[in-house]
């Protein structure tokens, strides 16, 4: 069997593929892979981002991306704005900035947040608030939550510069710094637990 | 023997080539069957569980995570694989006119895949498998996989180097292409993701690299070396153009291997940009490959008795065109933005997966399994029934699948509708699909019977007089004392 087959092969080469004279290539077949090749450079070039590793989709460049960077010093009213609705002061003093009746005091156009000197509110933040307290007039009783251990220096001094230069909510004092905040803390090391309306009111307003 | 004669009757006695495939062919053919009813079992299973959430629930073994990886590996490595290996040596001994040397090699490597496909399927469905998609199997499944293919395929690279016939045709270029190309995808993917591991979202870039080489390139490289050696012997005549499937090859190759990635991986954006450019320019291998095997078919008449097998190959010639350009669109970000995460990507793996490189197969080892067994099949019609309802069921699982995932996406891209009410709206399609699923499990019994049968009745033809012969009781006179 083997050597039949031996003698046959080359008599018949392949008998599933017999060979025939080969049409000429589709020239349009060529046209059309140069097309695509040029409309997929065209595309790559746009989108492609120069091989950069840092530019993701939806964006195609890296000086879209350099356009988008934050430059210069970070806004404290923006870390403010998030410090407030972390969610830490929003809880009580509502978004608004308004509180509760009765229940929360009001930080828009409160006495206690627009003092031109924040000495006390600052301790007020870091060691929280205890019983009855006069703001705008009216009487609160109520228990504020200590932030001095959450939060660090800069993020206390942006979220009550965030409260006192609110202009939605019509405040406008002066900014408070990290290191001022950093000096309050170190002034109220020994003070156990919050502090009070009266206590408050006893130091000194430049302190 | 003269091939017309053997295609004019297949029951004719198979010559020595023929022979020499027997027994690896028919060990590949019919456990490749088993895992494809598995396979169709699992996927059936796991259609019903997204509108009957509490089929089969009670059982870890048996829940969506599991069964749905486990009939996608079983599909990919227990059928695809498989058949498509049996196919290549059918392939390559008969075009060089030589026996398959050594036929035992084979069935021990088909019996150290079918080891690795078992373990591994059983890995998945206790809750060992990797969580990489394509490559859920374990290590020392995938290892399993690996020695057993390059047992077959260096026996393959062997029968094609003692060819009598010299002259390679272009079903041998994809082929030898196809062996060289898994062993490197397979140990590549595992070495970078299990032996050593890359970090972060380099392992998705690994496993979508290795998805687009397996289900594109490979199963590609396989189907249409199948579609470029069976439709010109088929219909008697030879393949359009050489020059064509050449460019095919080279284009399919060349830009194939740069595609898979999805255009909203969360990678550099250079990255899913050149992979849908390389998407886009397959377009041209799947033209090149119409434009050949439409003008080798235009006006053919396929040899008596191979209507099926020509049905199942031309069926799988359009969906390989189908599959490719819903790929296409899968990788464009406009068009790939509304359908990506939808069904729309399923249907394109089912289209690709079981339309196009499974109805190939099937259609291949119709034509083979005659031939190898030297009597006619078990049940003669069953092939032009299976093509039609197999031809029904994966249109019933794809299109709906399809079409709700574009009305998905568009749901999906509206901020307006619940994600709620948008999963439940794919559920009717859903529906249509586990119909569809229904129809392809009882094709592939019908595949699985028809091969089991034949090879019992050729068996008890050849083995039943042996076996007599040898426990036939010896007459005393000849018992010496």
């Amino acid at each position: 069997m083997s050597q039949s087959i031996k003698r046959s092969a080359p008599a018949s080469p392949s008998s599933s593929q017999p060979l025939l004279k080969e049409p000429a290539f589709p020239i349009w077949l060529i046209v059309f892979l140069t097309l695509l090749l040029y409309a997929g450079a065209v595309y790559f070039d746009g989108h492609g981002s120069g091989f950069h590793p840092q530019v993701y989709a939806p964006y195609s460049s890296y000086t879209q991306l350099a356009d988008l960077q934050i430059t210069g010093p970070p806004n404290p009213l923006e870390i403010g704005f998030r410090v407030y609705h972390k969610p830490s002061c929003v809880s009580c003093h509502q978004a608004s900035g308004a509180g509760s009746p009765g229940q929360f005091p009001p930080l828009v156009g409160s006495e206690w947040v627009q003092e031109p000197e924040p000495g006390r509110i600052i301790r007020a933040v870091l060691n929280g608030l205890q019983g009855p307290i006069s703001v705008k007039n009216q009487q609160y009783n109520n228990a504020m939550v200590a932030w001095g251990g959450v939060f660090s220096d800069e993020e206390i001094a942006a979220v009550i510069t965030y409260i006192r230069q609110n202009k939605d909510w019509g405040n406008n004092a002066p900014a408070v710094t990290a290191d001022r905040v950093k000096a309050v803390r170190e002034k109220i090391k020994g003070h156990p637990g919050p502090f009070t309306a009266d206590e408050l009111l006893k130091i000194p307003a430049a302190d | 023997m003269n091939e017309r004669s053997s295609n004019q009757s297949a029951a004719t006695a198979p010559d020595e080539i023929s022979l020499s495939c027997r027994g690896p062919l028919v060990m590949l053919f019919l456990h490749a069957a088993f895992w494809l009813v598995a396979a169709s079992v699992l996927a059936l299973v796991a259609s019903l569980k997204f509108h009957s959430p509490a089929f089969l629930s009670g059982c870890a073994w048996l829940t969506y995570g599991r069964v749905h990886s486990a009939a996608v590996n079983a599909q990919l490595y227990g059928f695809a694989v498989q058949a498509g290996l049996g196919v290549a040596l059918w392939i390559i001994a008969q075009t060089g006119r030589s026996p398959l040397p050594h036929p035992l090699g084979f069935i021990i490597g088909a019996a150290v895949w079918n080891l690795g496909v078992l373990s591994g399927i059983v890995a998945i469905l206790a809750g060992q498998g990797t969580g990489y998609e394509n490559l859920e199997f374990p290590f020392y499944s995938a290892l399993l996989l690996f020695l057993g293919f390059l047992v077959v395929g260096s026996g393959a690279l062997l029968a094609i180097h003692s060819r009598r016939e010299r002259s390679l045709t272009p079903a041998h270029w994809f082929l030898i292409a196809a062996l060289f190309w898994f062993p490197w995808i397979l140990s590549g993917a595992y070495l970078l993701l299990t032996v050593w591991p890359v970090r972060g979202l380099m392992q998705s870039m690994v496993v979508w690299w290795f998805g687009g080489n397996l289900t594109f390139v490979w199963l590609s490289l396989v189907g249409l070396a199948a579609l470029f050696h069976f439709i010109p012997q088929i219909l008697g005549r030879p393949l359009h153009s050489r020059q064509m499937a050449l460019f095919t090859f080279w284009t399919l190759l060349f830009f194939g291997s740069w595609t898979g990635i999805p255009s909203t991986a969360p990678v550099p954006a250079w990255i899913p940009a050149l992979s849908a450019v390389m998407t886009l320019l397959t377009l041209v291998t799947l033209l090149s490959a119409w434009t050949n095997l439409r003008q080798t078919n235009s006006g053919g008449q396929p040899l008596p008795g191979n209507l099926a097998p020509l049905r199942f190959l031309l069926f799988g010639l359009g969906m390989f065109q189908l599959a490719g350009l819903m790929r296409i669109v899968l990788s464009l970000p406009v068009l790939g933005h509304i359908t990506s995460f939808t069904w729309f990507a399923a249907a394109q793996i089912q289209l690709q997966s079981f339309g196009f490189f499974s109805m190939v197969m099937l259609g291949a080892v119709y034509f083979i399994f005659p031939r190898l067994m030297g009597t006619g099949l078990s049940c003669t019609k069953a092939p032009l029934r299976h093509f039609w309802l197999a031809a029904v069921g994966c249109l019933l699982v794809a299109l709906p699948w399809a079409l709700g995932g574009v009305a998905q996406g568009l749901k999906l891209a509206d901020a307006s509708i619940p994600f709620m009410v948008i999963s439940h709206s794919t559920l009717s399609f859903l529906r249509v699909s586990s119909l569809g699923e229904v129809l392809i499990l009882v094709c592939n019994l019908m595949f699985a019977m028809n091969l089991l049968m034949t090879t019992t009745r050729c068996a008890s033809t050849f083995f039943l007089p042996a076996f007599l012969a040898i426990t036939a009781q010896t007459p005393k006179a000849e018992v010496k004392p």
